[in-house]
């Protein structure tokens, strides 16, 4: 008898249950269901024929604070997804999908010649997570509509799932596409996706399918991993990291290794990063020829006559948070060099396609670079008759005006260590020897 | 307040003279002088650098000629500021019109009105660079229900334009502004080196929940470059330019110190033992040794070869027999080293040794 009312005890017991567990689902979704059949029909259509719709109602992700909700306070971001989805939440945040990416920037901790201030765009003082809202000098440049439909729409990634699975589908072939990572890694300044569907991989996954082309997933997010930065072996400002770089290779040569041979994918990537070191070579050798320019107070508008860099003040940005706006023309070439020009050639080398590899990239590369010579040449020549004009007008005091511009020059290279404090004070003393004498 | 202030300059000019006390004053007192002319009580009185036209608050401001005797009136108001150009070409002169603001006139060595302006401010200092720039300091205090603001101006006058650069922007706690307004005068100190390219101000900062302070900065007005020398709580305070040239001597009615503007290096060390004159309450000293006592409402204006005016009891005369005061005359390398320095283009020590170069 006792046997039996424990089983009635926990009959009812599992009823009360399973009765509560879906009028909360049930109810939290028709609750909503009935307006949002109006208001939002793709929605709710969407989420009809998901595979949270028998489960999960709108409340579990969005709550139940209606005002918050429309306030935007309430956000169904990665953090919700991440309390069920919890791996390929962590997946998520740890890759470069994760890691600060409304900077455009990823995290440069272990490299020698970081800056110690890029900390400040990803993480709050004192806290090795990265934040939300990150700061980003083309991103504070731009008008509030811009930021939102420009800017965030791809960088929101760090924090929304939803920039790939969209808010509502679960079907997975929305994502399993490479269509799907096109809305983002297409365009000027990383075109994947073009460089992709014209390689050998995307024109052979087009005519016979994923068995003979891999997709950017395939590669990627192997096995339906979310770090995307699985086998990536640089930043996205394309400095490569040498404390990981063998493990990220051994990843990717893993991958290549499911189609080619070991020696094949290492002798592959490996001419890539060779690509890679030419390449930034003549990006330093552009960046040189900017500074120098600065230095001699040369770049039109000069650093005090534009608008304050919004992170940096008047300072030369040339770095990840350079801007494409409020700067000399020959900036605007090198921003183009380095950010497009520089982008194609490596990124059309390690995905395999000779066109961007050298016509689209490694050729504007180099042309950038002779229109970057050729605009330095032509702005030294503008000041130099601008120089002799004013020290005929200023008769005496033109020896004291051509030194101190050379001693503005001299101080504005050892502010910013390109050269040491004895080669500063011995061309101090050599223009020195030159002070007019007075009587 | 003044003259608790004037007692503190006094006892600390004795102090930096040496302590001259005990010993028997060597004065030039017997010296005969010449009687020039009349002058207002407390008027001001100014000669050219060469000593042949005087400025004189006298029922108004006149302009002698000393060597012909001629006598010229300029303006029936008193001056409060009396400065001659270093060439000698042009007088200028300050007239206070309302609280905050003040009349600026410029005349030609012969009297004639060449220019005129009006500042929005209370005039503080005027002086003409070595260079010829006319430098003018002032401020304006407004008074609000819910506290102050307190501006300090630089001004660059010349016949075409006035140039003004803002030295502090200040707002005040009402009880800041209740306790500034006797002490306005007072706390306004500003001196100018002696090429005039480099001045020392303090600037008041009244920041909430804490008590008002002096900053005192040091700036170089043409590149508007400035730096602090430190703080002090709100108080009276006067500023002189030591004969180093490298310092300046605070004197403050808590304390008094000496700042160094510069670090210190053999050569300024030097500079230190090069006497100068210092005058204060009718005593001149040169160096450290007291030249003349001529009573405490005596005032002075030493001439660059030797001849001295010296305005006392509503009369002012003409000496001789002064020591020589070394002229500051216009160097463009001397200017431009300054300004180089205060750029951090090149350091105190190689200012120095460019400074002393021969030709």
């Amino acid at each position: 008898m006792s046997c039996l009312l424990r089983l009635l005890g926990l009959i009812c017991l599992g009823l009360c249950f399973t009765t509560t567990l879906c009028f909360t689902t049930t109810a939290a979704a028709e609750d909503c269901i009935e307006c949002h059949k109006k208001e939002t029909p793709a929605a709710v259509d969407q989420w009809q024929a998901s595979s949270h719709a028998p489960a999960i109602g709108c409340s579990a992700c969005h709550g139940t604070d209606h005002e918050a909700i429309l306030k935007g306070d309430a956000p169904a971001d990665a953090k919700v997804c991440g309390r069920c989805h919890e791996d390929a939440y962590h997946e998520h945040i740890s890759s470069k999908h994760g890691m600060g990416l409304h900077s455009g920037w990823g995290c440069t901790r272990n490299l020698e010649s970081r800056d110690p201030r890029e900390c400040r765009f990803c993480h709050e003082e004192g806290s090795t997570q990265p934040k939300t809202n990150v700061q980003c000098a083309r991103f504070l440049a731009q008008t509030s509509e811009m930021g939102s439909l420009g800017c965030n729409r791809c960088h929101q990634v760090e924090n929304s799932c939803a920039s790939c699975h969209t808010n509502h589908i679960t079907d997975l072939a929305a994502v399993r596409g490479p269509e799907s990572c096109a809305t983002c890694h297409m365009g000027p300044d990383h075109p994947q996706w073009e460089m992709w569907q014209t390689s050998r991989h995307g024109v052979l996954f087009e005519a016979l399918g994923e068995t003979a082309g891999p997709t950017c997933q395939r590669c990627h997010m192997p096995n339906g991993s979310h770090d995307v930065s699985s086998g990536i072996t640089m930043s996205p400002a394309m400095v490569q990291n040498p404390l990981d770089h063998a493990t990220r290779r051994e990843e990717m040569v893993e991958i290549c290794m499911q189609c080619h041979s070991r020696s094949f994918a290492e002798r592959e990537l490996k001419s890539g990063d060779v690509i890679l070191a030419q390449s930034q070579k003549l990006i330093r050798e552009a960046e040189a020829v900017i500074r120098d320019l600065a230095d001699r107070n040369l770049l039109v508008p000069s650093l005090q006559d534009r608008p304050e860099h919004p992170l940096r003040g008047h300072e030369l940005v040339l770095d990840g948070q350079m801007l494409y706006e409020d700067i000399s023309h020959i900036e605007r070439l090198f921003f183009k060099m380095k950010k497009y020009d520089l982008a194609k050639t490596v990124k059309g080398a390690f995905h395999q396609n000779p066109a961007y590899t050298h016509w689209y990239g490694n050729a504007e590369l180099k042309m950038t670079l002779v229109d970057i010579k050729a605009e330095a040449a032509r702005l030294q020549s503008r000041a130099a008759p601008a120089a002799e004009k004013s020290a005929s007008e200023v008769g005496e005091g033109s020896p004291f005006r051509s030194l101190e511009k050379e001693l503005q020059i001299l101080k504005r290279k050892r502010d910013r260590g390109a050269i040491d404090a004895e080669e500063y004070s011995r061309s101090k003393q050599e223009l020195f020897e030159r002070l007019p004498r007075e009587r | 307040m003044k003259s608790i202030l004037s007692t503190v300059v006094i006892a600390a000019l004795i102090l930096l003279s040496g302590c001259v006390s005990g010993s028997p004053p060597q004065t030039i007192n017997e010296t005969p002088l010449t009687r020039i002319t009349d002058i207002d009580s407390a008027g001001l009185f100014a000669a050219d650098q060469d000593g042949r036209k005087l400025a004189v608050s006298r029922r108004g401001l006149q302009l002698l000629d000393l060597e012909s005797g001629s006598r010229q009136k300029l303006s029936s108001e008193s001056p409060t500021a009396l400065a001659w150009s270093p060439d000698g070409s042009a007088l200028a002169a300050a007239f206070p019109i309302a609280n905050y603001e003040t009349r600026l006139e410029l005349y030609s060595a012969q009297g004639a009105l060449l220019h005129e302006t009006l500042l929005p401010v209370a005039l503080n200092q005027m002086v003409w660079s070595v260079r010829g720039d006319l430098l003018v300091t002032g401020f304006a205090l407004k008074i609000y229900s819910f506290g102050g603001n307190l501006r300090q101006v630089l001004y660059r006058v010349t016949t075409e334009q006035v140039v003004e650069r803002v030295l502090a922007d200040t707002s005040l706690k009402p009880a800041t502004a209740k306790k500034l307004t006797p002490i306005m005068q007072s706390v306004q100190s500003v001196v100018f080196s002696p090429q005039g390219d480099e001045l020392v101000f303090a600037k008041l900062h009244d920041p909430p929940a804490f008590a008002p302070y002096l900053q005192l900065r040091y700036m170089n007005w043409e590149n508007g470059s400035e730096r602090s020398l430190g703080k002090i709580p709100l108080q009276p305070i006067q500023f002189f330019w030591s004969g180093s040239e490298n310092s300046v001597d605070v004197m403050a009615l808590a304390e008094s110190f000496s700042l160094s503007l510069w670090p210190p290096s053999e050569s300024s060390s030097e500079d230190l033992l090069t006497p100068f004159y210092q005058f204060a309450k009718g005593r001149l000293y040169y160096g450290e040794k007291l030249v003349a006592d001529w009573g405490d409402d005596a005032r002075l204006q030493i001439l660059v070869d030797g001849r001295y005016l010296l305005a006392q009891k509503g009369r002012l005369y003409l000496g001789e027999g002064l020591p020589p005061v070394p002229h500051s005359v216009y160097s463009k390398k001397s200017w431009t080293l300054c300004r180089w320095r205060f750029e951090g283009l090149i350091t105190s020590d190689e200012y120095l040794n460019l400074l002393e170069e021969k030709p």
